[in-house]
Order: C-alpha cells, then sequence, then structure tokens
C-alpha cells in the first residue's frame, strides 16, 4: 500500500487544489457589496490561508523536514472501504429495505469485515444482535423518540 | 442574601413531589440523550417539548432544562468509553478519557468525570445564584467587534491544541472553517459552496462531523490494530474519583467552571467553544502538557466542568433578558412561552418564586445526576469488555440511526462516514482533528462578527482596536500565538551556543 509520505505529499497537494477552489468560488460570490463585506469575503481569506499553508506542508514534505514514518497498511484501508461500502448500500437500500430491517443486515456485514473468521458462538452471537438491535432501534427511535426512520416494503 | 434567600426557598419548593418527579424524568432522559451519539440536547428538549410542557409551570422547565444539564453528564460516558461524543460539549472529553480508559482507567476517567461535571456544575450554579443579573449587562456589552476579538482568542489556541505540527493544526482549522462556511450566507442569504445539493443549503452539522471524525475514524485505524481487551474495574469504589486526582485538579475545576460560566453565557458560544477553551487553557498552563492527549486526568476535569457550569451560564440571559445563547435554550425559550411566561428583566420581578424554584430545580438535579451516573455507569462501563468485532458493529448501527436522527436525513449519514474516512487519513497524516472541529465550531461566529463589525463601521478596522474588551482579547491572542515563537526562538539561540564547545572536537 502507498506509503505514508506519499499520502502526505498526496493530500496536501488535494488540500492547495480545495484552497484554490474556495477563491475561485470567493471571487465569483463577491468580494465587497456596497462596499462593505459580501459573502466571498471570509472564504477568501480562508482559502488563501489553505492554499499557503497546503503549500508548506507540501514543501516540508518534499524538503525532508517532515518525515512520517510506516504505511497505509492493507488491512485498514481494505476494512474501512469494505465498511463504507456496506454502509452506502444501507443507505441506498433504506427506501426499500428500511432502516430497521437493514440494520438486521449492517451489523453482521461489518461484523464479517473486522472477524472474517467465524465461531459457532461468535455467529450465534451476531444472529442474536441482528434481531435485537433493530427491535431495540425500533422501539427506541420510532417508537420512544417518535424519530421518522425510512420505511420499506415491510412497512418498517 | 436576597438571591440566597430566594434560593434556600426555591429549594424547598423544588423538593415537593411533583417537581422532584418532573427534575428526575428530565436528567434521566438527559443522561440517555447525552450517551446517544448524534442526539445533542436541542434535539432532546425538542423533542420532549410537547410532553413536558403538560406537565405545567415550574415543573416543565424543570423537566426539560434538566435534559440539557443532564446530557452534559451523560455525553462524557460514550466519550470515555466509546471514543464518540454522546454531544458537542463532550468532544474535548474523547482526547484524554478514552486514552484513559483504553489503558484499563476507565472507572478512573468516568470517576472524575463525574466529579468534575458535579463540582463544576456547582460552581455555575453558585455564579449563576449571585451574578445573575451583572452578568447578564456586561453580556449585553459583546458587541461584534468584542465577539470578534474573543473568537480570535479561541482560535489561537489552535497552537496548543494542534498537535506537533502547527502548519498542519492551523491547516486543519482552515477546513473547519470553511465547513462551516457551507450553505446560506448568514448574512446576505446567498449559497456558499453547497455544490448544488439541498442537503447543505442549513450547512454542515456539527454533530454529524464530530461523530464521524471521532467515532468512526477511531474504528477505521483501530481496524489495523491488534485490540487488547481493556481492563475496567466497574466497582463503585473503582468510580468514585481519587484523591490524588482531586488534589491535582483542585485548582482545574473552579478556574475552568468559572472561565466555562462566563463563556456560556455569551449568546451563540455556548458549552462546546466553553471545552475547546477550557481544555487549551488548562493544556498551556500544564507542566506536564506532553500528557495531555494520551490520559491526562486533568485532560477530563476541564471540559467537564466547563460544559456543566456554562449549561447554566446559558440560562442567564435566557431568564434575565429572553436571548436564547443556544440552540437548546432557544428551545428552553419555546417551553417558557408554551407555560405561559415572558422570559426577561420582568420575569424575575413578576415571577420571582418561579424564577427561584426553577433554579432550586437545578440543584436538586445536579444531585440527583452524581447519584444516577454512578449507579449506571457500571452497566454502561461493560461495555469495555465487549469484543470489537461485536461493539463496532453495534457502534455503527447507533451512530447511523442517531445521525439520522438530527435531520431526519440520510445525508448525513453519509456525510458522517465520509468525515470518518478523512479522520482516519488525518490521524496517519498527523493532522489533528480537534482543530477541525474547533474551526467548524468557532468559523461561523467569527465571520459574523467580523462582518458586523466592519458593516457597523463602514468599514473602518479601527472598530477592532477601539473597544477595551475586544483590545484585551486582542493582546491575549498575540501573546498566546507570539509567546512560543520567542520561546522557540529563543531556545533555538541557545541551542547552537551549548554546541559550539563541542564542534572543534
Amino acid at each position: 500500500m502507498m506509503a505514508t509520505r506519499t499520502a502526505d505529499r498526496v493530500f496536501a497537494a488535494a488540500l492547495l487544489l480545495l484552497g484554490a477552489y474556495i477563491v475561485r468560488n470567493a471571487v465569483v460570490y463577491g468580494y465587497l457589496r456596497d462596499a462593505v463585506p459580501g459573502p466571498g469575503f471570509f472564504p477568501l481569506w480562508i482559502g488563501i490561508g489553505l492554499i499557503l499553508l497546503s503549500a508548506v506542508n507540501l514543501a516540508r514534505s518534499l524538503l525532508g523536514r517532515e518525515r512520517l514514518e510506516g504505511r497505509f497498511d492493507r488491512h485498514s484501508v481494505v476494512g474501512t472501504l469494505a465498511i463504507g461500502a456496506i454502509v452506502v448500500a444501507f443507505i441506498v437500500t433504506a427506501p426499500w429495505v428500511g432502516m430497521v430491517v437493514g440494520s438486521g443486515l449492517l451489523l453482521p456485514a461489518v461484523a464479517f469485515v473486522i472477524r472474517p473468521q467465524w465461531t459457532a458462538r461468535f455467529a450465534a452471537t451476531m444472529a442474536a444482535i441482528a434481531v435485537l438491535f433493530p427491535l431495540l432501534a425500533y422501539l427506541l427511535f420510532a417508537e420512544y423518540l417518535r424519530v421518522p426512520l425510512v420505511r420499506g416494503a415491510f412497512g418498517f | 442574601m436576597d438571591a440566597f434567600a430566594g434560593l434556600a426557598d426555591g429549594i424547598w419548593q423544588a423538593a415537593s413531589p411533583p417537581l422532584l418527579l418532573a427534575t428526575l424524568i428530565g436528567v434521566v432522559i438527559g443522561l440517555f440523550v447525552g450517551v446517544l451519539p448524534g442526539i445533542g440536547p436541542a434535539a432532546g428538549v425538542a423533542i420532549m417539548l410537547p410532553v413536558a410542557v403538560g406537565f405545567g409551570g415550574a415543573s416543565a422547565i424543570a423537566a426539560l432544562a434538566g435534559i440539557y444539564y443532564g446530557a452534559m453528564f451523560g455525553g462524557g460516558v460514550t466519550s470515555i468509553l466509546l471514543g464518540i461524543p454522546g454531544d458537542s460539549p463532550s468532544v474535548m472529553t474523547v482526547i484524554d478519557g478514552h486514552a484513559l480508559a483504553r489503558r484499563g482507567e476507565a472507572g478512573r476517567a468516568l470517576g472524575m468525570s463525574v466529579s468534575a461535571s458535579c463540582l463544576g456544575g456547582c460552581v455555575g450554579l453558585v455564579l449563576l445564584t449571585v451574578l445573575s443579573a451583572p452578568v447578564a449587562q456586561a453580556a449585553l456589552a459583546f458587541g461584534p467587534a468584542e465577539m470578534t476579538a474573543l473568537m480570535c482568542f479561541a482560535l489561537s489556541l489552535v497552537s496548543v491544541l494542534g498537535g506537533r505540527n502547527a502548519a498542519k493544526g492551523f491547516t486543519s482549522l482552515l477546513i473547519g472553517v470553511w465547513l462551516g462556511m457551507i450553505g446560506l450566507d448568514p448574512i446576505g442569504g446567498a449559497t456558499r459552496y453547497t455544490f448544488g445539493l439541498s442537503d447543505l443549503f442549513d450547512g454542515v452539522d456539527f454533530t454529524v462531523i464530530a461523530v464521524g471524525l471521532f467515532g468512526l475514524s477511531d474504528i477505521f485505524v483501530s481496524l489495523s490494530q491488534q485490540t487488547k481487551g481493556t481492563v475496567a474495574r466497574l466497582s463503585l469504589r473503582a468510580l468514585l474519583p481519587k484523591l490524588d486526582d482531586l488534589a491535582a485538579c483542585r485548582w482545574i475545576v473552579p478556574t475552568c467552571a468559572g472561565a466555562g460560566f462566563l463563556i456560556g453565557v455569551l449568546p451563540g458560544v455556548g458549552a462546546t467553544a466553553a471545552t475547546m477553551v477550557c481544555y487549551a487553557m488548562v493544556k498551556r498552563a500544564s507542566r506536564n502538557r506532553h500528557e495531555f492527549g494520551s490520559g491526562a486526568i486533568q485532560g477530563i476535569a476541564a471540559p467537564e466542568s466547563a460544559n456543566n457550569a456554562a449549561s447554566y451560564g446559558a440560562m442567564i440571559p435566557l431568564f434575565a433578558l429572553g436571548i436564547p445563547g443556544s440552540a437548546t435554550t432557544a428551545v428552553l425559550l419555546g417551553g417558557l412561552l408554551m407555560v405561559g411566561l415572558q422570559p426577561g428583566p420582568l420575569l424575575f420581578t413578576n415571577n420571582p418564586e418561579f424564577v427561584w424554584t426553577v433554579f432550586g430545580t437545578f440543584w436538586i438535579g445536579n444531585l440527583m445526576l452524581v447519584a444516577l451516573t454512578l449507579l449506571l455507569i457500571p452497566l454502561l462501563a461493560a461495555i469495555v469488555f465487549v469484543p470489537t468485532a461485536v461493539l463496532y458493529p453495534v457502534i455503527i448501527g447507533i451512530v447511523t440511526f442517531g445521525v439520522y436522527s438530527i435531520n431526519y436525513a440520510m445525508s448525513d449519514v453519509a456525510m458522517a462516514l465520509v468525515a470518518g474516512a478523512v479522520g482516519f487519513v488525518m490521524l496517519k497524516l498527523d493532522y489533528s482533528p480537534v482543530p477541525l472541529v474547533l474551526g467548524l465550531v468557532l468559523g461561523p461566529l467569527l465571520e459574523r462578527g467580523v462582518r458586523r463589525a466592519l458593516i457597523v463601521s463602514n468599514g473602518e478596522l479601527a472598530i477592532f482596536v477601539q473597544q477595551p474588551i475586544a483590545l484585551v482579547f486582542f493582546l491575549l491572542t498575540a501573546a498566546v500565538i507570539l509567546v512560543p515563537l520567542i520561546r522557540g526562538a529563543r531556545a533555538g539561540a541557545r541551542a547552537p551556543r551549548a554546541d559550539t564547545p563541542s564542534r572543534p572536537s
């Protein structure tokens, strides 16, 4: 996986571009309006600050002043991406599956990412959680706190 | 002395069964709201408003206010045990509280959290009793220039909170300030940086970002680590604060409670800013500042005493002036109006018994919370024994429902996820997420202050130094930034001299 040092440079360069984007839009919003600060007044200075600081961070990394050891290890990156994908799937399918039922699928899926090898005992624990968590979440959020949860084809 | 006589009568009234029950309901729900990640006190008070108003009069306000300060207690529990701030004022507690829990000292951290919350609350209540009228008047003197100066001072503390690398700390701060600008321009009304998404018109919710940055990123980072089961002592004795810890924090608690109270009085600043300012102040003043971030007990005492005191400070503009200083007190204002009372100076004149009875319920509620938290903590602390493969999915489930409940928007869940991923990268690359959160909270206040001041002065920058309060804060800001630079320069100047004799050899 990518070395932390390389990632640091990529991140600093990305923030530099973000700063440029902030400045560009700040100019569009208007620095002054009727001789008083407009919507672009504050963003302009923030964008300039971000460009300068990102340039400093990038230069420090390139000149070896900022030494970050190690690498992004495969396990954490793949795990983060997998959990992210599962949560996105939960969000996307919520209008059909519903949040309550979806959470019953979300939890075992995340558990599988964290621990791919399941013992019979762990599987039983997760099965119990997959049933109990949605039930408790429904009672707490939908019934008690009156939160209008996203309902699916099952009606809850 | 009239104030204390009124308070004594108020406490007597607050001890009546209906008020005791209303206070108990409020603080239990508040604890619960504080423990749940995502649902802050404002949402908790708003959800309970229709129910509590049914209690009528002082009981209604006792229950609603109980939710507010109860959440301050509860927020610390999840911050320490799970590393997820239950609500925004408990964000700073995560830093040292969770570090202690990971070292197997969850009981010690929770004990300090409860005692600092209680003592901070008591200091806040004494100040509320004594200073209601004069502090409310002083807060009125804070115009845009003073608010700008105060925000600059708070943001300058990034030099303390920003971690090892100052440039990265300030970069993180600017990202936070930019995130705070997303949405409708608070003065002109134009939309900014919304990428055409209507969900972003109302801006980026602080709690969503905080839950992602502190909660989810912690889970992502720990995926690469061999997680060891932490050992926590769950007995009541383990949860009682240690005498050594109390001695180490003997000045921190009253000082931060006082500072938190004063910051809480200022409209729009609130308990979250109070915790950040106090944490940074204590860290700066500490001889062992290197311990902060890795489990310093003072790092728990400072924010927990500050946020509880600030929650009482916020009652001053609400009751004395009818000005809500935060989202939660705005909902409380709605509660006061719904029970037929108009908050403001006349409330103290026309309904003094009501005001003092409500203040009396605050004292009783504060004591109730100590007992309740100590009783419930052993149950909550059992969380640390749960294997991560079981705990993390449940946390992600709770975060998902909790974050959705803030605005009833799935886009918030996605935003928390993105914040978690960004937080993961930031932690790996040595960018502290704390300044980002500081910028997100204080950035919009700073922008509003700067622009209003310049509008009032027709663009004259001199307005920022003409007001004495503003000038003092700007001088403090300069000191916070310049003193470390001067010290660094002096140390740098000394270093070569020390090396000089060894060079020839």
